[in-house]
């Protein structure tokens, strides 16, 4: 009677002890390894044709929106910004063969460019360029 | 008896809902977070509110603020040309995914791309983030 309970206890006691504690490491190590390499961030892409755009000026056709600095944006001559020239740009009414010259001056960080490509695209241009605006001497 | 009795209870209650919440952790980070390569130096992409596509895989071009070029294993500009030369004689289709940094040159950067048209490449895939308070 003494030697079965004996038994029981053992077999109890190594069966609980088993169970958890490398589970719970397995998953510690799942969660640590999910944490280091996952990206929260959700990146999407920009299309951007490459081409030798920098020199001669830009068509007859074409509008113009030219760029000073951070903040400095003109299109038609008259100053705007990233939050107005998707509605300037609508009000004009741009056609099917209707292209866009960015004209980038120097210190212009890419946000200002990107911001200028985004914007267009919604308002329907579809032939944007983006071009170094060298001032003349 | 009683004592031993509460005490094995008292360890059952503080695990079970300890690995209840790790799971629980554990499936959020499988199902939010999407396996990616670790950038090479710290960057912030440009943000943009209306790109749709989505990303490619392959290797991606990495350009910090200071202009620090990373390719692949290429890191600096001759490296970088020559690597990206290689993947594309070697018959690379996609195109060319830049990671930049949003406080690039954009002059400076327009300059590095006619340097890869010069090595074979006529599109690349600008990566955009999407605004924060979006």
């Amino acid at each position: 009677m003494n030697g079965l309970s004996i038994s029981l206890a053992r077999e109890r006691k190594g069966r609980r002890a088993l169970g958890l504690t490398p589970l719970v490491d397995v998953i510690f190590l799942l969660v640590v390894f999910y944490l280091l390499v996952s990206q929260f961030t959700q990146l999407r892409t920009l299309p951007v044709t490459v081409s030798d755009g920098t020199n001669g000026s830009p068509s007859r056709e074409a509008w113009t929106v030219s760029v000073t600095g951070p903040d400095e944006i003109f299109f038609d001559g008259k100053p705007t910004s990233l939050e107005r020239i998707e509605s300037d740009l609508r009000l004009k009414n741009p056609g099917k063969d209707t292209a866009l010259v960015i004209l980038v001056a120097a210190d212009v960080p890419l946000q200002t460019a990107v911001g200028l490509l985004d914007a267009a695209a919604h308002a329907g241009i579809a032939a944007v360029s983006l071009r170094a605006w060298r001032k003349g001497p | 008896m009683k004592v031993r009795a509460r005490a094995r209870r008292e360890q059952g209650e503080a695990i079970i809902p300890m690995i209840n919440v790790i799971f629980l952790l554990l499936i959020f980070l499988m199902l939010a977070g999407r396996p990616g390569v670790v950038d090479p130096f710290e960057l912030d992409p440009a943000e943009a509110a209306r790109t749709e596509e989505k990303r490619d895989a392959g290797h991606v071009l990495f350009i910090s603020a200071d202009f620090d070029l990373a390719y692949a294993k290429a890191r600096g500009r001759d490296a970088v040309l020559a690597a990206i030369a290689r993947a594309f004689s070697e018959g690379q289709r996609r195109p060319l995914q830049i990671k930049a940094d949003a406080a690039v040159d954009t002059i400076r950067l327009l300059e590095f791309l006619r340097s890869l048209e010069a090595q074979g490449v006529r599109k690349v895939l600008l990566l955009t983030q999407v605004p924060r308070d979006a």
